[in-house]
């Protein structure tokens, strides 16, 4: 392998680092905004209705559930970027290595 | 939606992942052969543990709130971190460490992650019944 295509490797390698840096950011991110809203919510709906705090809990967790399936599949494919990174693979084929 | 049991939402919640879990895996069994349905099996039982952490942290926040109003807040916003945190740690030991194919995996994380929604689903046509 020449050295060019061994720093172009380490490119490829360093902006998967910052993607999966990023994914992680904006997933953790989402997630902690989501289950604030949905924990600001149900604690002014018990305020309201204090009676009605056990099925207002289970309708957060349930809620927040939905709204976590995205995170949660951002950071699957950020560990795919990780430990399968596909880019790497691709570029070896394109430079026949 | 009808919550009057939070324990029998879970129980149907788990259900319906676990036949995800098991009809994926079989999918990938046939089609790809079985290192395919072990990457697809282990992302979906990802889920079904994230699943199992919520319930039981559901349930110590509903005793806590019966001590501490207010503080079951603080004890689901720990459960969320706790499941982000496992679910780094699991696809690093499945991908990283047990070399399990990444694809199927994924496929297997996300389909059980979206069967939440058939699950809503479910409860909330029961509960229109």
């Amino acid at each position: 392998m020449s050295p060019d295509v061994i720093n172009q490797m380490g490119a490829v390698y360093a902006n998967t680092v910052l993607v999966v840096g990023l994914i992680l950011a904006f997933a953790a991110a989402a997630s902690a905004i989501g289950w604030a809203i949905i924990c600001s919510q149900y604690l002014s709906g018990i305020a309201r209705q204090p009676e009605m705090r056990s099925q207002l809990m289970g309708q957060m967790l349930f809620t927040g559930g939905l709204m976590e399936a995205f995170p949660m599949i951002a950071l699957g494919i950020a560990m795919f970027f990780t430990f399968a990174n596909p880019f790497a693979g691709s570029f070896l084929a394109a430079v026949g290595g | 939606m009808n919550f009057e049991s939070s324990d029998f939402d879970a129980k149907r919640i788990f259900r319906v992942q676990a036949f995800a879990v098991s009809g994926l895996a079989l999918l990938f069994y046939i089609f790809d052969g079985q290192s395919a349905a072990q990457g697809a099996f282990y992302g979906g039982a990802i889920v079904l543990f994230n699943t199992w952490v919520t319930h039981r942290r559901l349930k110590s926040a509903q005793e806590l709130a019966k001590i501490a109003p207010g503080r079951e807040v603080t004890a689901l916003y720990l459960a969320a971190i706790q499941r982000f945190v496992f679910t780094l740690v699991f696809f690093a030991v499945g991908m990283g460490w047990l070399q399990l194919d990444p694809v199927p995996m994924l496929v297997g994380f996300g389909v059980v992650q979206l069967s939440y929604f058939v699950s809503g689903f479910l409860i909330s046509h029961k509960s229109i019944k």
